[in-house]
């Protein structure tokens, strides 16, 4: 392998680019299967991800490439790594997070966002601000189902 | 509780969405891959079935998504389907600009704990039904099972069914564990309002099953669904001087069609089992399921089932029953194939080296699973010498018991010595429950670990005191969380 094909330019929604080595970026299920059948050159656009949301994913990948090379790093020290990367993050990245980790098919990013929104989210309140759906139930029908899960609502 | 209810406050004054007057609750059928779901109209029977798909739109960094939209589309009937969904998107394109797939708001609700998914119930009938739908439960028992296999741990609740009066008292408790090593148990809710707890109960994956005056009642405390079945219409027919033994049921699951399945057991006879007459009937437990009469073996004899006993549940359903007061079998009934077998217990199991006169009676036995097979525990001088036997079935087709017998350590003597104990099943690591013959104040449990010949008692806290110092019929039984989440729905529907 040639010094040019180990390196990948990734390009993102603005027109950012990235140049990222190709171990990092096979990472991700979807550009792994583009290189796979050649259908792409050396430049790959990501036409779903925007260039801030990309810099995070891409920081993502080398620190878990990086420690699935040498096994110097413990897996623990990798844990609280993935919980700093995601703890400083708002609601809208972190679901960004999770919209390009879908589309890029990196399980263990999606997995590591969909948790942090979900520890994140414990409230009706939460979800009811972001989805904006109205509680349609009648009286009748909150207070039955009120009775059956009254221990989830015991504090 | 009181947190609960006012973010159902704040839940109900949150109008800023309105949908149309033609709500109604649809169900997800299957889920196509990333993009796409398949879902059904509760309303229409199956034939509206459609098929949706989810565009996924460019994201620029607004935190709206189009989850609402597909809401949306569940809610509008056929006709008015195609011509909605247009005008939901020109509405989503110009108000939402991220999207949430449904399959990722999965995702994510699913790494929730179980009590805040629980409260997301509320947040409207679309949720509701989402978070009860069979692929949602399907995702949830997978991802729940690889995230305790990682942590190693087991979130392990206690189920107790209290029984008193008659059968006119009833309640279902649910205990929670306080310690580490689970040596305190701490009663943290009364689930009996809607009339749960009874006879015989029995559990698998997360259902609970019992009886309740001669019905069977299915119960899952997670999602709080109950579900009684019908009565069935019995062959059999108490005479003068003859009367009903209370009806056993015990839930099974086939492997082969991946139903839960309901077995019954009805048996009638005059005091001293004479005259004894039973039978035996199956339930489906699937939309539209009736009961139906089991086929007895060639060689049937009517046995009444162990009224202390336990049953076995799995694939095949095990309980101890007995012809008449000398003669004890362990009757199996095969879920999938719905065959019926008995395997007479031998009489030296029933006897053992201890003069028992009348076994019916005095026989303080019970049925666990040991290894991976059926075994009889008898306690019978556990009391007075601190001595039980292990029987163990090695051998179904052979009929080949293998014994052992168990001496509790002299410094353990003291948890059995003023107490009857009776057999309550295993807990999920195989240690026997024994609980006082008596419910009592400061009420435990003992638990039995068979292989290292360990007793610890298990206190249990929080049990009114109503039940305290009366005669009444109990039973516990350990059930995993993660467990605990098998739907059955639209059951509840077909009655």
């Amino acid at each position: 392998m040639s010094k040019s094909e180990k390196k990948i330019v990734l390009k993102s929604l603005d027109n950012e680019a990235f140049e990222v080595e190709k171990a990092v970026a096979l990472q991700s299920q979807t550009i792994w299967v583009m290189c796979e059948d050649k259908c792409v050159g050396n430049e790959i656009p990501l036409e779903n991800v925007t260039g801030q949301i990309l810099a995070k994913v891409i920081d993502y990948c080398k620190k878990h490439a990086v420690v699935d090379g040498d096994g110097d790093e413990s897996s623990e020290e990798l844990k609280n790594w993935d919980t700093e990367f995601t703890k400083n993050m708002d609601q809208s990245t972190l679901f960004n997070m999770i919209l390009a980790a879908n589309y890029l098919n990196i399980k263990s990013l999606l997995n590591l966002t969909c948790q942090a929104v979900a520890d994140k989210t414990k409230t009706i309140d939460e979800f009811h601000t972001f989805l904006n759906i109205e509680n349609n139930f009648t009286p009748e029908e909150e207070a039955q189902i009120c009775q059956e899960n009254l221990w989830a609502f015991d504090d | 509780m009181n947190g609960g209810r006012r973010n159902l406050k704040q839940a109900a004054s949150m109008k800023d969405f309105k949908l149309e007057q033609c709500q109604s609750i649809a169900q997800i059928v299957s889920h196509r891959g990333s993009n796409q779901i398949e879902i059904m109209d509760a309303k229409d029977d199956n034939s509206s079935l459609a098929l949706y798909k989810l565009r996924k739109r460019r994201s620029n960094g607004a935190c709206n998504f189009l989850i609402m939209g597909f809401l949306f589309g569940l809610a509008v009937n056929q006709q008015k389907r195609r011509r909605r969904r247009i005008g939901i998107r020109r509405e989503t394109a110009r108000d939402m600009s991220t999207m949430i797939p449904l399959d990722l708001l999965i995702e994510i609700l699913i790494r929730l704990p179980l009590k805040s998914l629980m409260r997301f119930k509320f947040v409207s009938k679309q949720w509701s039904s989402l978070i009860s739908c069979r692929y949602f439960c399907d995702r949830l028992f997978t991802v729940t099972r690889q995230q305790q296999q990682q942590q190693q741990q087991q979130q392990r609740r206690l189920y107790m069914c209290l029984v008193g009066e008659g059968g006119r008292k009833r309640i279902l408790l649910s205990i929670s564990s306080t310690s580490p090593d689970n040596t305190c148990f701490v009663v943290d809710q009364d689930l009996s309002i809607s009339g749960m707890g009874g006879f015989f109960l029995n559990s698998l994956h997360g259902l609970m099953c019992f009886t309740v005056r001669k019905n069977a009642c299915i119960y899952n405390p997670s999602t709080g669904q109950c579900l009684t079945l019908p009565a069935i219409k019995s062959d059999i027919i108490a005479e003068q001087g003859q009367w009903q033994h209370d009806n056993k049921y015990s839930i099974g699951h086939d492997p082969v069609s991946g139903h839960h399945k309901i077995f019954c057991t009805i048996a009638i006879s005059s005091d001293y089992l004479k005259n004894l007459k039973s039978e035996h009937w199956v339930f489906v437990l699937e939309a539209g399921g009736s009961w139906k009469k089991v086929v007895p073996p060639e060689n049937y004899r009517p046995h009444v089932p162990f009224a202390l006993g336990r049953s076995l549940s799995g694939s095949v359903v095990h309980y101890i029953g007995w012809h008449d007061m000398y003669t004890c079998v362990i009757v199996s009934f095969d879920i999938t194939t719905e065959e019926l077998t008995t395997i007479l217990v031998p009489e030296d199991v029933l006897s053992s080296d201890h003069n028992v006169a009348v076994p019916g009676i005095e026989w303080k036995a019970n049925l666990i699973e040991y290894g991976g097979k059926i075994a009889i525990f008898e306690h019978s001088y556990l009391k007075d010498g601190g001595v039980a036997t292990l029987w163990v079935l090695e051998d179904v087709k052979e009929k080949e018991w293998s014994n052992q017998t168990l001496s509790l350590q002299p410094c353990q003597m003291h948890l059995v010595q003023d107490t009857e104990v009776v057999v309550k099943g295993t807990t999920p690591d195989g240690k026997v429950i024994l609980a006082p013959y008596e419910m009592c104040c400061r009420f435990y449990i003992l638990c039995y670990d068979l292989q290292s010949n360990d007793l610890r008692k298990v206190e249990i806290k929080g049990v009114p005191h109503f039940w305290f110092d009366k005669e009444c019929y109990a039973d516990l039984r350990f059930m995993d969380e993660s467990e605990s989440f098998i739907y059955f729905g639209n059951l509840t529907t077909t009655f």
